[in-house]
């Protein structure tokens, strides 16, 4: 129940994190909270509630607003990883 | 190329995570960030560029310009170049104004009496020659002119670039027609003797070589065809008369004239389309004078350019009391007794001219007799009761 409270809450106020994958040449990700790790293979970004793993070759990273980041390059996978206590 | 100023850097260090999250924390905008090592390589604009250098100051890490790119940097030569940029500025400040301003009035249609009419009112309206264009409402000016003046019919103003281009149709006032054609006589004008007659209608009373008192009938509109009918016509003819008339010219001793000075100033303009703008700085003119305008036209390959150079030259004058010797005054007596001869006798045959002058106090008096032939018929309407 409070958790489908805090769920909409999110929703409401656009706290959750979206990915946008634009064939395999970019991945926006909006509202991130931190980058954890970026070679031109892996960029790994945390997001409210998940960590995102994006993996390809020559990979760019460009952040043109606030909380959003940009993956440039040619992506391979994109892994949404959960966190938090029931992961 | 993007306009603002962009950098290319490479940063050297151990703490890029913290960078990156610095980046993500600040909203530094950053573009093609790759991470190589120790080393993170991107882009920012030179807006950023002050906080990056910031975080890594605070970071400790090393900062290094890789590259410069953008317009402004392009364009930065052009700050030494100084007057490339005031000419620039200038032509534009020239093309807004003269795109804004009325140059010329261009009439299709319209006589020059009804251009001029049309002129003056837009001047008494403050639309004049280098008045602001869009201030000017054409739709009500039309309106307005319909309304004020007769002479037009219809009326069409719209503007184009810096010109205001009047189309006018003008209601031609309808003659009037005189379809009255009531009985007249022809008499008499002057007392003589009549020398010649043409008569085109009506019935003639006298004959070539009787005399004529002034106000004799000598054509008739009443014309009797018989016994008991009678017709009214309207007369028509010319009936040529000789007769003397005396006219006096005088000129006296003391006269006031206009007197023009010998202090002529020239003045220059840049004639551009119908404004003048003036070429040289120089005190207003004060007190009357009159103007004589001269436009040098100038041309390329021919074809006339709205540039003319315009030189006015004005001659001031005075109105002085003016001492005619006995001389002089006789000679502006003769000179009038001529112009009088050139304008109010030059349908007249003069036969023979008398002259006779004779002196005064204040000045001369010259009696001049003429012996003239003249058309001295005079149509009169007949009264019928």
């Amino acid at each position: 129940m409070i958790s489908d409270f805090f769920e909409k809450l999110k929703r409401n106020f656009a706290l959750n994190s979206s990915v946008t994958i634009l064939n395999n040449k970019q991945v926006l990700i909006e509202n991130c909270k931190n980058i954890v790790e970026c070679n031109d293979i892996l960029v790994r970004i945390i997001s409210s509630n998940y960590e995102i793993e994006v993996w390809g070759v020559n990979l760019k990273i460009s952040n043109y607003s606030s909380k959003t980041i940009a993956v440039n390059g040619e992506i391979q996978s994109v892994n949404v990883v959960k966190r938090g206590k029931n992961n | 190329m993007s306009i603002v100023e962009t950098v290319s850097f490479k940063i050297t260090g151990n703490s890029i995570s913290k960078l990156l999250n610095k980046f993500l924390d600040l909203r530094i905008k950053c573009r093609n960030l790759i991470v190589s090592g120790n080393a993170v390589f991107g882009q920012t604009s030179i807006i950023d560029w002050k906080s990056v250098e910031n975080i890594c100051r605070e970071l400790d890490m090393e900062i290094e310009i890789v590259e410069k790119k953008g317009l402004s940097l392009n364009l930065r030569w052009l700050w030494h170049r100084k007057g490339i940029i005031l000419g620039f500025t200038v032509g534009l400040i020239m093309i807004t104004l003269l795109s804004n301003i009325m140059l010329q009035v261009r009439f299709k249609g319209g006589n020059d009496e009804t251009k001029q009419l049309l002129l003056n009112y837009m001047k008494d309206k403050n639309i004049s020659y280098g008045c602001f264009m869009p201030s000017i409402d054409t739709f009500n000016l039309e309106l307005e002119m319909l309304q004020e003046f007769d002479e037009i019919s219809w009326i069409g103003i719209y503007k184009t670039g810096g010109t205001l281009n009047i189309d006018l149709i003008e209601s031609y006032a309808k003659t009037e027609n005189s379809q009255r054609r009531l009985p007249s006589d022809l008499i008499a004008s002057h007392d003589g003797k009549i020398v010649k007659v043409e008569v085109f209608g009506g019935a003639l009373l006298t004959t070539v070589g009787s005399g004529v008192h002034k106000g004799q009938v000598l054509v008739s509109g009443k014309v009797q065809l018989s016994d008991t009918e009678t017709k009214m016509y309207r007369s028509e003819g010319n009936i040529y008369a000789e007769y003397v008339e005396t006219v006096s010219f005088n000129c006296n001793y003391e006269d006031e004239r206009m007197v023009m000075l010998p202090d002529v100033e020239k003045r220059y303009f840049l004639k551009f389309y119908e404004i003048d703008l003036p070429l040289t700085f120089s005190k207003k003119i004060k007190g009357q004078y009159k103007t004589k305008d001269k436009i040098n036209k100038l041309s390329f390959l021919g074809i006339d350019l709205p540039i003319n150079v315009k030189s006015v030259e004005y001659t001031p004058y005075n109105f002085d009391v003016v001492n005619y010797s006995k001389e002089e005054a006789e000679k502006e007596a003769y000179r009038l007794s001529k112009n009088y001869e050139d304008n109010l006798l030059k349908n007249c045959e003069i036969l023979d001219k008398k002259e006779s002058i004779s002196h005064s106090e204040n000045g001369i008096k010259l009696d001049v007799t003429y012996t003239v032939i003249k058309n001295i018929a005079v149509e009169k309407e007949i009264l019928i009761k």
